[in-house]
C-alpha cells in the first residue's frame, strides 16, 4: 500500500480540518439552543456556550402558547403549502409545453421569461402594483410574488427534454393526448424532480420575510420570519428605561423562539437532503 | 391572398387546433408574468414624473431626467454603489474560492459516513431564513455573547460588532460565507465526481503524491465549471445579498453596508421618495441587465455554453 | 375508450381554467382582511352611536390597550379607542408603507420629521375647520406658537404637543464633602471651578472632573464662554454654535482641562455606563448630572463612599459675566388625521374630549388623595398608585394644556427625593436661561439633511482638539470644513425661517 507519510498526515488535517468546518457550522445552533434551556440568570451573565445551564422548559411553554407565534405560524404554513402547490403546478404547466421543440412561439415565450429572471420594475413599481391591484395586506400579497421562479422552470424544462421520445411516441399510438402525456407519464416519472423543486419553493415561502414587511401590516397577517424578526430587532434596541428592561423578550425567551421556528426545517432536511443535492445538479451542470 | 398565406393560414390554425392544450397549459404562467413581472414595468415611468401617491400616475407631472440628475449628483448614493461594489467584491473574494476547496478536500475522504456527516451539516445553514441567522449570530456576538466571553481577557470593553463601521463589512462576508459555503460545494463535488479515474490511476503510476494529483488534475478537471460559476456570480454583483443586510444592519452602520437595495427600499418606500427611489431602481437593474449578459456571453465565448 | 379521453380532457382542462381563474381571486379581493370601504354612507346618521376610534402611536414598551390610562380615558371619553403602535427600527419606514398603503387610522401621533414627510405627501388632513368646530378645549389649552410650529402653508395638520416643562436638564454634580475638606466653596465662576479642579487634582488622587466622549459639550461650563443654546441670534441673525464667538474659547479651555490631566485620561473610550461609575465608586469628584440620573446616582455614591454629599453647580460665569444655560422648548409631538380616516370627526371629538380640565387631569395625574397629593401649589405623587395607573398617561397625550401642564407633570419629578431635590436645584438657572430660536420651528430640510453628519463632524473634530491633537491649531480649518458639509446650507435655511417668523 504506497499510503506514505505525507499522505497520512495529509488525511489526519483533512478529517481536523473538515470536522472543525462541521463544528463551526453546527455552534451557532447549538449556543442557541443551549441558550433557549438555560436560565435567563446564566444567559445574561454569559456562561452558555454549548450546553444549557440551570435547565428550563419554560421558554418553550411560553412560546407554544404565545398566540402571535402560534398566529404567525399558521400563515406560515399557509402560505407555504398554498404557494407550493400554486406555484409548482404553474411552473411545471409552462415547463412542458415549452420542452417541445416544435412548439409555435416557443422562442418568444422563454424569452419572455428570460427577460424577466435578468430585469425586473424593481421595488417601488411592484409595490404600487400590489396596491393598485388591492393586495396589500392579504394573503396572496405573500404568495404571489414567489410564484414562479423561472429558474426552476428551467430545471422542469429540461428534465422534460431529457425523457426519452419513445415513451411518448408508445403512448400517443395508443392516442392519448398532450394533456394526458402529461399527467399519466411525464409527472409520474418526474416525481423526485418535481419534490425538487416543490421543497425549493417551501423553503423561499417558509423563509419569506420581506415581502411581508412591505405587504402587511396587519398583525394577524404576519409570517413567522417577520415575526422572529422584529423580536430580534427589538431587542437590539439599547434599553434606555430600566423599567423596560424588566419586561418582554429575555435572551432565553428569544433562544427559544429562534429555535423554535427553524424546528420544520431542522426536523425535515436529514430526510430530503438527497433531494435537494439531485436538483443543484440536474439544474447547473448541464451540457 | 396568395396560395402560399392561405395555406399557412390553414397550416396554423390546424397546428393551433392540434396543441391547443399545450397553449392552455402556457395560460396561467403567462398571465402571471404579464400581470406581475411585465406590467409594473410599465410603472418605471415615474422615474419620470414627480409621482405623488395620492394624486396617481397619471395625474402626475412629468420632470423628465431631474430625478436621475438628483441621484447621480448626490454624494451618499456613491458611497452607496461603493459599498454595494466593495461588500460583493469581499464576498466574492473570500466565499467564491472556499466552495471549491471545501469540495477537493471532501472529495479525498475515504470515509463515507464521515463524508456524508459533514456532508449533511454544511448543507444546512443555506436552508435557513436570515433572520433565523441573525437570530443565531446577534446572540453569538452580542455584548455578552460568547464571542465576547472569550475575548474578555483581552480587550477593555465588549466589541460591539453589529455597531462598529470598521468591523461590520467582515460580519457580513462572514456570515455569508458561513450560510453558503457548505452549500456551494455540491457543484464543484459533482463535477469532481466525474472526473475520469483512469487519469488518477495513471498519476499514480507515474509517482505523483495526493498534492500533485490535486493540482494537475482535479483541479484543471473542474475549471471550466469553477470558471461558469464564476461569471455567473459577476453577474450578480450589484445584488450583494439584499436580505442579508436589511436584516442585519441598523442605522449606526448605514455608512458602510447600505447597499443599492436598502438604499431603494428606505429612500424610495420609507422615505416616500418614490420617483427617486425608481430612479435608482432603473440605474440598477439596468447595470445589472447588461453584467448579467455580457457575463453570459463571456461564458459563450469561453465554454461555448450559455447560462440559459 | 373515446369517452373516458374525451373525459380526461375535460378535467385538465378546467384544472388549468381554474388555476388561471385563481389569478383573479386576487385581484380586488380580500381572503383574509375586512375592507369595509361601504361605510362611510353610515356614520354621519348615526352621530350618537359611538364608533371605534384608532389609534396609532410611537414605540414603546407596554400595552397600550390595557394600561389603566386607557381605561381612565374610556371613562371619562366614553370612546372606545385601539391603540397601535410603530416598530421600535424604522418607524418611519413603517409609517410611510402605512400611509401609501391607505391606512385607515383616525389619529396618528408623530414626531417631528415624520410630520414634515407627511405633510410633504399631502397624507394628512388639515385640521383648521374641524378644531374650529369641534375642539374648543383644543384651542384653549395649546398656545398660539404652538400652533404657528404646526402650520404648513398656512394650515395646521397635526395638533402640536408641546414639551412637557421647560427643563433644565443638566449641570455638573461635585462632591460637596471633598470640597468642603479641600476648604473649598461650590464653583460659581469659571476660575473658582479650574481652580477646584486643580485643587483636587494636586491634593487628591481622585479623577476631577469624570467624562466620556458623548458628553464633551458640557452646558455647565459653555456658560462661561457665551454660549447657551445651538443656534444664537447676533446681530439679528442667527449663529450656529460651532461659528459662535465664545466657542474656540470653551474648546480651549477643554483642551488646556485635558492637557493638564483635569479630565479623566480614559475620556475618550469612556461611555456615560462607566464614567458614571466613577463618580459614584468614588473615583472622581465631579461629574455631568442630569436630574433623572439622581434616582440611581445618588443612592449608589452614597453606598459606595459613606458621607459622601453631592452639589449641582450652576452655570459657571465667564470672565466678562457671561452665564446662561438652555432650557427646553419645542414641539415633541403632533397629533394628525390621515387623509383616508374614516371618523375624522369624531377623532377631534374625542381628542377635544381629553383636554376638557377635569378629564385631563384625571388621566395625566389622577384623582387627589388617590393618585396625588397638593402642598403649597405643588403636585406629588402617592407611592405606588400613581406609578402603577399613570406612569405612562404621555403615550395618550395628543397634546398639553399648556397651562397646567408642566406643573402637574412636575409630580413625576417628585417621585424619588434625589430627583425632586436636583430637578429643583437645576431649576434655580430659570433667570438666567434661554430658549433655542429654532424650538418652534418646523424641520427645516436643510438642518435635517446635515443634522446629523454635522453633529459628527463637531464631536470628533472637537474631541480630537481635545484628546487627539491637544491644541486648537486647526480650528478654522475645522470651522470652514464645517461649512461646506453642510454648515452653511443650514446658517440660511434657519437664517430664511427665522427672519419670516419675526
Amino acid at each position: 500500500m504506497k499510503n506514505t507519510k505525507g499522505e497520512k498526515i495529509f488525511y489526519f488535517f483533512n478529517y481536523i480540518f473538515l470536522a472543525l468546518l462541521g463544528v463551526t457550522t453546527l455552534f451557532p445552533f447549538l449556543n442557541v439552543l443551549a441558550k433557549s434551556l438555560s436560565s435567563e440568570k446564566a444567559v445574561i451573565s454569559g456562561k452558555v456556550s454549548v450546553y444549557p445551564i440551570g435547565l428550563q422548559f419554560g421558554t418553550y411553554k411560553y412560546v407554544f402558547t404565545n398566540d402571535q407565534f402560534l398566529n404567525s405560524l399558521k400563515v406560515s404554513i399557509f402560505i407555504t403549502v398554498v404557494g407550493t402547490l400554486v406555484a409548482l403546478a404553474i411552473t411545471v404547466f409552462t415547463a412542458y409545453p415549452l420542452s417541445k421543440p416544435h412548439l409555435k412561439g416557443r422562442k418568444t415565450i422563454l424569452l419572455m421569461y428570460i427577460f424577466i429572471m435578468l430585469f425586473s420594475g424593481g421595488l417601488v413599481p411592484h409595490y404600487l402594483l400590489m396596491r393598485e391591484f388591492h393586495l396589500l395586506n392579504t394573503v396572496w400579497s405573500l404568495i404571489i410574488p414567489a410564484m414562479v421562479s423561472v429558474y426552476n422552470m428551467l430545471i422542469i424544462k429540461n428534465f422534460f427534454e431529457s425523457v426519452p421520445e419513445s415513451l411518448e411516441e408508445a403512448a400517443r399510438i395508443d392516442g392519448t393526448s398532450n394533456f394526458g402525456v402529461l399527467f399519466r407519464i411525464l409527472l409520474p416519472i418526474a416525481k423526485p424532480v418535481l419534490a425538487t423543486i416543490g421543497l425549493f419553493y417551501a423553503v423561499t415561502y417558509w423563509n419569506a420575510f420581506f415581502e411581508a414587511m412591505m405587504y402587511v401590516s396587519k398583525p394577524e397577517l404576519k409570517p413567522l420570519q417577520l415575526y422572529l424578526y422584529e423580536l430580534i430587532k427589538q431587542s437590539q434596541k439599547p434599553i434606555l428605561d430600566v423599567d423596560a428592561a424588566l419586561n418582554l423578550n429575555s435572551e432565553s425567551l428569544q433562544s427559544a423562539t429562534i429555535i423554535a421556528s427553524t424546528a420544520p426545517i431542522l426536523v425535515v432536511y436529514p430526510f430530503l437532503q438527497k433531494y435537494f443535492v439531485k436538483g443543484i445538479i440536474v439544474g447547473s451542470v448541464k451540457g | 391572398m396568395s396560395t402560399n398565406t392561405k395555406i399557412k393560414k390553414q397550416n396554423n390554425w390546424t397546428y393551433f387546433k392540434k396543441n391547443y392544450e399545450f397553449y392552455l397549459l402556457l395560460l396561467p404562467g403567462l398571465l402571471f408574468i404579464a400581470l406581475f413581472k411585465f406590467l409594473p414595468m410599465g410603472g418605471l415611468v415615474i422615474a419620470f414624473k414627480d409621482f405623488n401617491i395620492f394624486d396617481g400616475i397619471l395625474a402626475s407631472p412629468w420632470v423628465g431626467l431631474e430625478h436621475f440628475k438628483a441621484v447621480f449628483s448626490d454624494e451618499y448614493f456613491f458611497q452607496v454603489f461603493r459599498n454595494t461594489l466593495l461588500i460583493s467584491t469581499y464576498k466574492i473574494a473570500f466565499t467564491f474560492p472556499l466552495p471549491i476547496i471545501v469540495a477537493i478536500l471532501l472529495n479525498e475522504v475515504k470515509n463515507m459516513t464521515f463524508k456524508k456527516n459533514i456532508q449533511t451539516v454544511i448543507y444546512l445553514p443555506h436552508f435557513l431564513s436570515w433572520v433565523i441567522v441573525q437570530g443565531l449570530f446577534v446572540t453569538i456576538l452580542g455584548s455578552t455573547g460568547i464571542v465576547n466571553q472569550i475575548l474578555e481577557p483581552f480587550i477593555s470593553e465588549p466589541i460591539r460588532f453589529y455597531m462598529d463601521k470598521s468591523l461590520f463589512r467582515s460580519i457580513l462576508v462572514g456570515t455569508s460565507a458561513w450560510k453558503e459555503v457548505g452549500w456551494g460545494t455540491i457543484v464543484y463535488l459533482a463535477a469532481i465526481t466525474g472526473i475520469d479515474p483512469q487519469l488518477y490511476e495513471a498519476a499514480v503510476v507515474d509517482g505523483a503524491n495526493k498534492w500533485k494529483q490535486i493540482i494537475h488534475i482535479t483541479i484543471p478537471s473542474i475549471t471550466s465549471t469553477i470558471v461558469l460559476m464564476f461569471i455567473l456570480r459577476l453577474g450578480y454583483v450589484l445584488e450583494a445579498g439584499f436580505s442579508q443586510v436589511i436584516v442585519m444592519y441598523n442605522s449606526t452602520v448605514y455608512e458602510v453596508a447600505d447597499i443599492i437595495g436598502t438604499y431603494v427600499y428606505r429612500t424610495g418606500l420609507g422615505q416616500m421618495n418614490f420617483s427617486y427611489g425608481t430612479a435608482v431602481g432603473i440605474f440598477n437593474s439596468v447595470v445589472a441587465f447588461v453584467l448579467v449578459i455580457s457575463g453570459n456571453l463571456m461564458c459563450k465565448k469561453a465554454l461555448g455554453k450559455s447560462i440559459w | 375508450m373515446k369517452f373516458k379521453k374525451s373525459m380526461k380532457r375535460m378535467v385538465s382542462m378546467l384544472a388549468v381554467l381554474s388555476l388561471s381563474a385563481t389569478m383573479f381571486v386576487g385581484c380586488g379581493s380580500d381572503t383574509k382582511g375586512n375592507d369595509d370601504n361601504s361605510k362611510t354612507e353610515n356614520n354621519e346618521t348615526k352621530k350618537e352611536e359611538k364608533v371605534t376610534l384608532k389609534h396609532l402611536g410611537a414605540f414603546s414598551e407596554f400595552d397600550p390597550n390595557t394600561d389603566p390610562v386607557a381605561e381612565a380615558l374610556k371613562e371619562k371619553t366614553g370612546y372606545d379607542v385601539e391603540y397601535f403602535m410603530l416598530p421600535a427600527e424604522n418607524a418611519i419606514e413603517k409609517l410611510s408603507l402605512e400611509i401609501s398603503g391607505g391606512t385607515s387610522y383616525d389619529s396618528i401621533k408623530m414626531n417631528s420629521p415624520e410630520y414634515n414627510l407627511l405633510t410633504a405627501q399631502g397624507a394628512l388632513m388639515p385640521l383648521d375647520d374641524l378644531i374650529d368646530q369641534y375642539g374648543p378645549n383644543i384651542k384653549k389649552a395649546i398656545g398660539e406658537d404652538s400652533w404657528n410650529a404646526a402650520k404648513v402653508d398656512g394650515k395646521i395638520y397635526g395638533i402640536p404637543e408641546k414639551n412637557s416643562a421647560d427643563n433644565i436638564n443638566l449641570s455638573i454634580g461635585v462632591r460637596e464633602d471633598v470640597l468642603a475638606e479641600l476648604g473649598l466653596e461650590v464653583p460659581k465662576t469659571i476660575d473658582e471651578f479650574y481652580n477646584a479642579l486643580k485643587t483636587i487634582k494636586e491634593e487628591t488622587d481622585m479623577i476631577p472632573l469624570a467624562l466620556s466622549s458623548d458628553y464633551i459639550f458640557i452646558p455647565t461650563i459653555q456658560s462661561a464662554f457665551g454660549i447657551e443654546t445651538n443656534w444664537k441670534e447676533i446681530d439679528g441673525n442667527l449663529v450656529s454654535k460651532v461659528e459662535q464667538p465664545g466657542f474656540k474659547d470653551y474648546v480651549d479651555f477643554m483642551v488646556k482641562l485635558y492637557e493638564e490631566g483635569l479630565i479623566d485620561p480614559d475620556m475618550p473610550v469612556n461611555n456615560k455606563g462607566n464614567s458614571m461609575e466613577k463618580f459614584t465608586n468614588g473615583t472622581a469628584a465631579m461629574k455631568v448630572m442630569a436630574w433623572w440620573d439622581a434616582p440611581k446616582a445618588i443612592p449608589a455614591l452614597e453606598e459606595n463612599v459613606p458621607g459622601a454629599k453631592v452639589a449641582y453647580i450652576q452655570p459657571l460665569i465667564g470672565k466678562d459675566g457671561q452665564q446662561g444655560i438652555m432650557k427646553d422648548r419645542g414641539i415633541s409631538w403632533y397629533t394628525a388625521i390621515p387623509k383616508t380616516a374614516k371618523n375624522a370627526e369624531e377623532a377631534i371629538k374625542w381628542i377635544d374630549a381629553k383636554f376638557a380640565e377635569d378629564t385631563f387631569k384625571y388621566f395625566t395625574i389622577g384623582e387627589e388623595g388617590v393618585h396625588h397629593t397638593v402642598q403649597d401649589g405643588k403636585y406629588f405623587p402617592v407611592l405606588p398608585t400613581f406609578f402603577d395607573e399613570r406612569n405612562r398617561s404621555s403615550w395618550y397625550l395628543s397634546g398639553i394644556d399648556e397651562t397646567n401642564y408642566p406643573i402637574y407633570w412636575a409630580a413625576r419629578v417628585r417621585k424619588d427625593e434625589n430627583m425632586s431635590n436636583a430637578y429643583d436645584e437645576f431649576m434655580k438657572a430659570q433667570s438666567v436661561a434661554s430658549f433655542e430660536p429654532l424650538g418652534f420651528a418646523p424641520a427645516l430640510e436643510d438642518l435635517a439633511k446635515y443634522e446629523k453628519s454635522l453633529a459628527t463632524l463637531v464631536n470628533d473634530s472637537v474631541l480630537n482638539f481635545i484628546a487627539g491633537e491637544g491644541n486648537t491649531e486647526g480650528f478654522d480649518e475645522f470651522v470652514q470644513k464645517w461649512n461646506t458639509s453642510g454648515g452653511q446650507a443650514s446658517t440660511q435655511a434657519a437664517n430664511g425661517w427665522y427672519n419670516t417668523s419675526k
